[in-house]
């Protein structure tokens, strides 16, 4: 065995290339002349390539991974840039169509800015007469962080004719269908700059002027796409004429003898509070907002005049003291108290006074409700818009096409007599037959812009060409005004 | 990468790098055994014997690749599928050229060295990391006493004696149940 030792130690040696030039000789010399030693030699051989290629196969294995995973990390890389790539064209693409979109906008000449204190609640009216009352509590940051400061910044547009529609390029299109809209308009509240939210579950109340006699409208909140244009999305709230209503509070003296009354020290009152002119406020509202009212309720001479919703919500507190209910139409009903009924019946000079009272009232409640929409209360701030879907079936499909091939086109259609305004994206639209719109269009070609615009109107399918005719920057806005 | 640069990877002893450059070869194999009705697995198996019988090649002093890598592992591996499907024809094997019969001759020594590392896997795993320390990394025996615990070197040196004897009697009986 010792031998045996001593030979596997040689051969290592001899292996290991260590052996001196005199052993080395010995060692070759005895290989080729001791068989037994050169089959322990070569059996010894063998087996460290058989341990051997245990090494070698954990290498190539390790090999095998590393190649893998460079093959998916190229792969990857290659789709990554593919990508990449598209993502640059469709970017270029998007920001130059982007770019026209935003040459065709000038939404900003119809901002209306206003600094409020975040302190009580807000009432701001815009000057087409939009009411936006709200809690600054009720709002905060995007990150859903409270904003800090004493004051926000409130910017509104109202845009209520189509010619502002088409000047701040708001179409009114709701997932592809049309829309009449009865006005567009935005509310931005801004913190330091920043816009802000409605936290969950608050809102904030809004009155819309009311600019159209189209019935049965709805809420829509609107999106612009990264093209500009925009998109609007059905809400929940819908303005339905029977859903209104309307509180009014007016009080005055039956004190007949004026000079009388005075000279014993009573005042007499003649005017009329408008307490709830937006008509969202519950009675319960009303009282917490208005303290004073309980004083004059109080009163014995005091007329209220109510709608017909909110009489009902009170009928139970007035009902036994109330003796004349004036019923002058389907929507107005004045309650006057028994006290008060019995000295104007007694004094017939002073029934005219409350006749020309309650025409003062009533005039002022119908100027209202015709001016104004219900006042909502809406979760979202941004872009809001009064519509109804434009119900059309006898269409005509208009193919078109252009005299010049521009790189990008911009192209409106927009109804002469609803407040309808598409952007067409395709080169065909359907058009109901026998409609008057304006088609105006506007392309880019390089540097160079083009410019169209016609009244068109259509009773069958047909093509349709667009002449453009080289404009320049500053005629865009006349291109886009439309005699009405 | 071309050949001369994986080359001179192998010269300059870094075997891992070299084999995963040539294993962008491996499709081009992997089709080869696919399409003479094998699966995947056997096509990696077979991939990675012929790089282990072109390594040892490559470190034979008078070994010389007179074809591209490609050509080679090809063969090599046409080679190992055939043999391992023990499909050569005695035909074929009288008409073998001397490249083919040098490919032959490959596969049938790396069998030898396959028996012997059935033999080293047979070991218990304490004698297979000592044989793999000392002829490997090429430890000493102080080093791998300290490394596995033995009480001095003489008796790590024993140890490894006796480790290399079992794997060899190990590896006899399986040539001779071979033969």
């Amino acid at each position: 065995m010792e031998n045996n030792v001593q030979n596997i130690e040689l051969i290592n040696n001899y292996l290991n290339k260590t052996l001196s030039e005199e052993v080395l000789k010995v060692f070759e010399n005895r290989l080729k002349t001791d068989e037994v030693f050169k089959t322990q030699f070569d059996e010894h051989v063998i087996l460290i390539e058989g341990i051997k290629r245990q090494t070698l196969k954990i290498e190539i294995k390790k090999a095998k991974q590393f190649y893998t995973k460079n093959k998916w990390l190229k792969y990857f890389g290659f789709g990554a840039l593919i990508l990449l790539i598209i993502w640059v064209c469709f970017n270029l693409f998007s920001s130059k169509q982007n770019g026209l979109g935003d040459t065709l906008n000038f939404e900003s000449d119809f901002i209306q800015n206003y600094q409020v204190a975040v302190d009580s609640i807000v009432e701001i009216v815009g000057v087409k007469g939009t009411l936006v009352r709200f809690n600054p509590k009720d709002l905060e940051m995007l990150s859903g962080a409270t904003f800090s400061g004493d004051s926000l910044s409130v910017e509104v547009i109202e845009l209520t004719t189509k010619q502002e529609l088409l000047f701040a390029n708001a179409q009114t299109v709701s997932h592809g269908k049309w829309l009449i809209s009865g006005g567009v308009f935005k509310i931005d509240i801004k913190s330091n700059g920043k816009s802000l939210l409605l936290k969950d579950g608050k809102t904030i109340d809004v009155k819309f002027p009311k600019k159209t006699d189209e019935k049965e409208m709805q809420l829509f909140y609107g999106e612009r796409n990264n093209l500009n244009r925009m998109n609007w999305t059905e809400s929940k709230i819908k303005f339905l004429d029977e859903e209104k209503y309307y509180t009014i509070f007016y009080r005055d003296t039956s004190v007949i003898d004026k000079i009388l009354t005075k000279r014993y020290g009573v005042d007499c009152f003649k005017e009329v509070i408008l307490i709830d002119s937006l008509g969202y406020l519950t009675l319960n509202d009303i009282k917490a907002k208005y303290p004073e009212i309980k004083s004059f309720e109080n009163q014995k001479d005091t007329l209220r005049i109510l709608k017909r919703f909110v009489y009902e919500e009170i009928h139970e507190d007035y009902i036994e003291d109330d003796v004349g209910l004036r019923k002058t139409d389907s929507t107005r009903i004045e309650l006057v108290k028994r006290e008060d009924f019995n000295k104007v019946w007694q004094w017939s000079e002073n029934i005219d006074d409350l006749d020309v009272i309650s025409e003062k009232v009533a005039e002022t409640y119908v100027n209202y409700t015709n001016q104004f929409y219900k006042s909502v209360k809406i979760s979202k701030l941004g872009w809001i818009n009064i519509d109804k879907y434009s119900k059309e079936d006898n269409m005509s499909n208009v193919k078109f096409n252009f005299n010049i091939k521009t790189d990008y086109d911009e192209v409106f259609l927009i109804d002469e007599r609803n407040n309808t305004i598409l952007n067409v994206y395709d080169k065909e639209f359907n058009i109901p037959k026998n409609r008057s719109f304006y088609i105006i269009a506007i392309g880019i070609k390089g540097k160079e812009m083009y410019g169209y615009k016609k009244s068109v109107r259509f009773n069958a399918n047909q093509k349709f060409r667009i002449d453009y005719k080289k404009i320049t920057e500053t005629q865009i806005k006349s291109i886009l005004t439309i005699t009405l | 990468m071309n050949d001369k640069k994986i080359l001179e990877l192998f010269k300059e002893g870094q075997r891992e790098k070299a084999f995963s450059k040539l294993y962008s070869l491996y499709p081009k194999i992997e089709s080869l055994i696919l399409s003479k009705g094998g699966q995947k697995q056997d096509a990696s198996d077979v991939f990675q014997e012929a790089l282990i019988i072109l390594n040892r090649n490559l470190e034979k002093s008078d070994f010389k690749l007179t074809s591209s890598f490609y050509t080679y592992l090809y063969s090599v591996s046409r080679f190992i599928w055939k043999d391992a499907q023990k499909k050569f024809s005695k035909e074929e094997l009288k008409n073998f050229n001397v490249t083919e019969v040098e490919y032959f001759h490959c596969v049938l020594e790396e069998k030898k060295y396959q028996r012997a590392e059935l033999a080293f896997i047979e070991l218990g795993n304490r004698c297979q990391e000592l044989l793999r320390l000392f002829y490997h990394k090429a430890m000493s025996f102080k080093e791998i006493a300290k490394m596995m615990q033995f009480t001095s070197e003489k008796i790590a040196k024993n140890q490894k004696y006796k480790c290399l004897a079992k794997a060899k009697d190990i590896y006899k009986t399986s040539k001779m149940l071979q033969s």
